[in-house]
């Protein structure tokens, strides 16, 4: 195995410090003297010390492609502005699949808008200054908003950077494919602990754009997906295409809290009447954030944990009245959604956890 | 925190305008309270109604012919503080209708309610609320690079949703 010379390292660490830099959009920098502008200076000068290459070093070259893969992903692929047809499937229990339109505007702007099936067309989601505006037409006839901060979404990718250079999280090349016309490299990211989920993501070998990605059951098979059918670089997007004013006329309706995410249960609880109930979670998770949303008079809890990876999120609220009898069924995971109700509380769990780690999360909410 | 303190709030508990500590006050209330509770139903109603109210377009003259109504409105005259003190205690006499809704208005206020048989607040639906949990999702993955918001969006399919059985 070839070994890696002392300078390797360094160079990559620096070549990322300038990729992650300049994968900001002007409009996504920090303004200057905040604590997120604050933060981004840190992390800019944020030395690796170098390390000594040992013969059990993730060095070789397919790992070393698939890093500057996802490095060219999560930098310049962000800012590649491109239209394209996409096809999203879940495919856990039961086949669900939709069309859409994509426009990317570079990081932070993006508009899907839905072409089929039936029941989706005409539903669009923007995301642009900071926000999630997701129309959805007759009969809801709404705009329900959320905040997307830029800087959360930097965070993310430091957090990501970092975890690969340490090895946290794995990601190896495992082969190449045409994909809408364009040569992808795949690339395997798998999270800390072994049986769990994992990703695959084929990324355009020129752009960096994400062209098709899957999410991987423990058990190899493929839960869900999204692949482009068609994609175009040379496209003029104005910036009306990720306005609201390019959404129809509908009532807005914010769904989450513009505030920071919480950083303990014990915080959400001091803003909930009910007592929160935490669920076990499976090996290898911790919470990333609790919030406590209030809508139609009813105060929702949602505590949503991490693998680095893989993401669960788990929702509950009090119920208006009890059930009559205990449940005639327990609660069933589909689709990567599970809903239930449980004494007084009514769950809601999204996320592809194994068969038994839900069962197991299910009854410590008994 | 008692009803009387409780009951000026419940309009601007639905309007979520209360504070968090407001807010988590009010629902310990309710929690305790079947009457506040019956109360916050009504208002909920009541709102409903107005929302669902038909509106009227006005025409594009409407201000300023109003402001030409007010223009024209005889100004009254300016009476002395013992005119003006006449005038308020003259007696007057009451319309048959008015007598009627004075006495409608005082038995609603002053007779105790009888207990109302109201249907309990409705649960929404399951799809309802994987709905809601599945646009709530969406917006958190939108910040993870890795996640996918079409996905997100797909997770949750209301039309084949099932209740949870009792």
């Amino acid at each position: 195995m070839p070994r890696l010379s002392a300078a390797g390292p360094i160079l990559s660490c620096i070549a990322l410090s300038v990729v992650f830099a300049s994968a900001l959009p002007a409009s996504a920098q920090p303004r200057p003297g905040t604590p997120a502008a604050q933060e981004l200076r840190r992390f800019k000068r944020l030395r690796v010390p170098p390390r000594a290459p040992a013969d059990t070093d993730v060095t070789d070259t397919d790992s070393r492609r698939a890093r500057g893969l996802v490095a060219l992903f999560l930098g310049s692929g962000q800012r590649q502005r491109y239209t394209a047809e996409q096809t999203t499937r879940i495919l856990d229990g039961m086949v669900q699949e939709t069309q859409q339109l994509v426009k990317w505007g570079g990081a932070g702007r993006q508009r899907i808008e839905y072409i089929s099936p039936a029941r989706f067309k005409g539903e669009i989601m923007l995301i642009n200054g900071g926000r999630l505006l997701n129309y959805k037409p007759a009969p809801v006839h709404k705009v329900f908003i959320g905040p997307v901060p830029p800087e959360e979404f930097a965070s993310r990718v430091r957090e990501l950077n970092i975890a690969i250079r340490d090895g946290r999280i794995r990601v190896a090349l495992i082969g190449s494919e045409n994909v809408a016309g364009r040569m992808a490299g795949i690339v395997e990211i798998r999270p800390p602990r072994p049986n769990a989920p994992f990703k695959r993501l084929w990324i355009d070998e020129k752009t960096g754009v994400r062209l098709r990605n899957e999410t991987i059951s423990p058990r190899g098979a493929t839960v869900n997906t999204s692949y482009f059918t068609r994609i175009d670089y040379d496209v003029d997007l104005l910036p009306r295409d990720f306005g609201p004013d390019s959404l129809p006329s509908a009532p807005y309706e914010a769904i989450l809290p513009k505030s920071s995410p919480l950083a303990s249960v014990q915080s959400a609880q001091e803003q909930c009447a009910f007592t929160i109930r935490e669920p076990a979670v499976p090996d290898g998770y911790g919470l990333a954030g609790a919030w406590v949303v209030r809508a139609a008079a009813r105060t929702t809890v949602i505590l949503r944990y991490t693998d680095g990876l893989n993401f669960l999120t788990l929702f509950q609220s009090s119920l208006v009245r009890r059930p009559a009898s205990p449940l005639a069924q327990p609660a069933k995971l589909r689709g990567g959604v599970a809903h239930w109700a449980a004494e007084d509380r009514l769950y809601t769990l999204i996320g592809n956890p194994r068969a038994d780690a839900f069962n197991r999360l299910a009854e410590s909410l008994k | 925190m008692n009803c009387s303190r409780i009951e000026p709030k419940l309009s601007e508990y639905l309007n979520e305008a209360l504070s968090a500590r407001e807010a988590l006050d009010v629902e310990k209330h309710l929690a305790e309270c079947h009457p506040c509770t019956l109360a916050l139903t009504e208002l909920r109603h009541t709102v409903r109604l107005v929302a669902a109210a038909p509106r009227f377009e006005l025409s594009p003259d409407f201000m300023q012919r109003l402001q030409e109504r007010i223009d024209a409105a005889p100004v009254p005259s300016r009476l002395g503080w013992v005119q003006n003190l006449r005038q308020l205690l003259r007696p007057r006499p009451l319309s048959l209708f008015g007598a009627t809704a004075a006495c409608v208005v005082a038995v609603v206020m002053f007779v105790p309610r009888l207990p109302m048989v109201q249907a309990p607040p409705q649960e929404l639906g399951a799809a309802a609320h994987v709905a809601a949990a599945a646009s709530q999702n969406v917006v958190l993955t939108a910040s993870d690079p890795l996640e996918d918001i079409a996905v997100a969006n797909l997770s949750a399919n209301p039309a084949a949703y099932s209740e949870p059985t009792e």
